[in-house]
């Protein structure tokens, strides 16, 4: 591990089980950390149990078939798994983006303010000025802002998940999650994602699920690598893509397997 | 290439690569062995009859809906030529008097079959959402059987649990003259419609994208919120085919309606006239035509009362497929 100070931490997930009642174990003794305004890569082969983890840090998961959940998921020094825990208000300081977008049936302008219209929020001046933040901060305001009015479907796919990152950014969460956010777009619109979250990296903290050992070298300050519901090697980007210390982390990001 | 298919295993899909990328019985993959020749014509044989088979099928039951079409044209159009159209477009269906007025059966199919789409829609919708996204495993597995079960009912039962059962309660409940009201018809037919429009927008709801309902919820929202404005909205094309079709089938019932519906030839002109007795276009077909003289004037009405019938239906059903259409082009679009 590396002597520089570490940064803060946001998220500390300590002794994470889950088990599917299918009976998948899908994370074993998981304990890690997610630190604050760093982009925290989480990678690893099929099945590893990313997005399990993703959705378990924002109890997406409480309708799924868990069977069994053990350890303790702090932000900010609280359990989230707590029972008694406000998980819609959880759920918008942890905005997640999936690597399909999913546009909502309606405008480009309506999907950005959703959240906060749910939230109740009606002043016209403040949702206003709300799209513009959000969309200049996912980096779509200049493509879109002369037809904000449009159906969101007439968006390119590129254009279409980074409205959803958008659309996440406009409750203004702590932490942002993607998983695999890119796994759908070229090359350019992938380039404009990761350039987007080098800019949003200062103001919030970012989780990420790339879809390649190279976009994940690219882009990591920290990485974790999972296999088959364990997690293998943690540690800084830089570190653990030049100087793996696990055999099956090196063989795996240099395309020995997986 | 690709195409041949190897008379040993037949069940294999023939244009899947072997991932051993051997064939099972060791012949190489191509097109120059001699022995495939004969294999690959009898399949094309075959495919060539079931082709045939299945547009043989196909046009006759175009066909077949054309010859009706002409027989209700045939037989329908005759009226229009001896009754003068002001007494068909009046107000009075008496046909002993020569009286010929349509507007009260269409006004009375029109407001039993919209008072039906308006009871089952709501229900409906709600049935398939308590099914496909709040009820527990356990409760869908009963549930569904039931509604299937709700769909088989033969209308003459409906319509006999109407009689005894619904019609009695109208009238004491309301305290009205007689039970046997546009009201009544419109619960019964919506009760019959009701199958229809769950299932349809139970299947509805299945198809919109899981993700959705993840958005949803990781923008904070309840589970209610989720289903209220992601989902509905989502799956609103469906859900008014599923109306469409529930309306399909109400329209032309005839059973049920001729049993609690009174047959009162009149038009409703204030909305207390729901709990007055109407006659449909259906039940005045179904229970004049075998009084009528073949060829007569009045043969000839109620073949032209079928023939609007049918004119209305088609023009639903049109819409119903013109929104399906949509609804498939739009998610092409989604999908490209
Ligand atoms: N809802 C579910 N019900 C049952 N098992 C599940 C469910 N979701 C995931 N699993 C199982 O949990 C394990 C981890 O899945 P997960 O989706 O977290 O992997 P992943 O690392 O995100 O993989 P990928 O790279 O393919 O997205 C898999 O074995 C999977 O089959
Ligand atoms: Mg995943």
């Amino acid at each position: 591990m590396s002597e520089n100070p570490r940064p803060d931490v946001k998220i500390r997930i300590e002794h994470l089980n889950v088990r599917y009642s299918d009976g998948t174990e899908s994370l074993h003794d998981i304990s890690m950390d997610i630190y604050t305004h760093q982009i925290n890569v989480l990678f690893g082969p099929s099945g590893g149990g990313k997005s399990t983890l993703l959705r378990m840090l924002n109890r997406l998961n409480d309708l799924a078939d868990v069977s069994e959940q053990e350890g303790r998921i702090l932000l900010d020094g609280e359990n989230v798994l707590a029972r008694d825990y406000d998980v819609l208000q959880l759920r918008r300081r942890l905005g997640i983006v999936f690597a399909r977008p999913v546009p909502l049936p309606m405008s480009i302008y309506e999907n950005v303010i959703y959240g906060l219209r749910l939230a109740g929020v009606r002043d016209k001046q403040q949702l206003d000025a709300t799209v513009e933040r959000a969309l200049k901060q996912g980096a779509l305001w200049d493509e879109v802002s002369d037809r904000l009015s449009d159906s969101a479907y007439d968006l390119s796919g590129g254009q279409q998940q980074r409205l959803c990152v958008a659309r996440s950014l406009a409750l203004q969460p702590e932490v942002i999650m993607l998983d695999e956010p890119t796994s759908g777009l070229d090359p350019i619109s992938t380039f404009k994602v990761e350039q987007t979250l080098q800019q949003l990296k200062r103001d919030y903290t970012i989780v990420i699920v790339p879809h390649s050992v190279q976009q994940a070298a690219r882009i990591a300050d920290w990485a974790a690598f999972f296999l088959q519901g364990d997690l293998i090697e943690w540690d800084e980007g830089r570190q653990l893509f030049t100087d793996p210390q696990d055999q099956r982390t090196e063989d795996y990001i240099t395309g020995r397997f997986g | 290439m690709g195409l041949e298919v190897n008379p040993v295993d037949q069940e294999e899909k023939p244009d899947r690569p072997d991932p051993t990328g051997l064939d099972r019985v060791g012949a190489p993959m191509g097109d120059d062995h001699p022995d495939r020749d004969s294999p690959k014509q009898r399949v094309s044989l075959f495919e060539v009859l079931m082709e045939r088979a299945i547009q043989v099928t196909g046009i006759s039951t175009m066909l077949l809906v054309a010859l009706i079409f002409l027989f209700l044209l045939w037989e329908g159009v005759p009226a229009f030529f001896e009754v003068p159209l002001s007494n068909l477009a009046g107000a009075r269906w008496y046909p002993i008097e020569g009286l010929y007025g349509l507007l009260p059966l269409i006004a009375g199919s029109l407001l039993i079959t919209i008072g039906a789409a308006l009871l089952a829609l709501p229900l409906g919708v709600a049935t398939a959402i308590f099914i496909a996204e709040i009820a527990p495993s356990w409760g869908r597995e009963i549930l569904k059987p039931i509604v299937e079960i709700l769909a088989g009912i033969p209308s003459v039962v409906i319509g006999f649990v109407g009689i005894l059962v619904v019609a009695p309660l109208f009238r004491t409940g309301l305290n009205i003259p007689t039970g046997l009201t546009a009201f009544t018809g419109m619960v019964l037919l919506a009760w019959m419609a009701l199958p229809t429009v769950v299932s349809v927008v139970e299947d509805v709801l299945d198809t919109v994208p899981k993700t959705y309902r993840d958005a949803g919820l990781a923008l904070g929202m309840t589970r209610w919120q989720t289903i209220s404005r992601i989902l509905v909205p989502a799956g609103k094309s469906g859900i008014l085919t599923a109306l469409m079709l529930g309306v399909g089938r109400a329209i032309g019932e005839t059973m049920t309606v001729m049993m609690v519906t009174g047959n009162a030839p009149s038009i409703p002109v204030s909305p207390l006239d729901i709990f007055a007795s109407v006659r449909t276009m259906t039940a005045t077909i179904a229970a004049e035509m075998g009084e009528v003289a073949q060829g007569s004037t009045h043969y000839h009405v109620l073949f032209a009362v079928g023939l609007t019938l049918f004119v209305i239906t088609f023009v639903v059903n049109l819409a119903a497929a013109s929104i399906v259409f949509r609804r498939t082009r739009r998610a092409e679009r989604m999908l490209s």
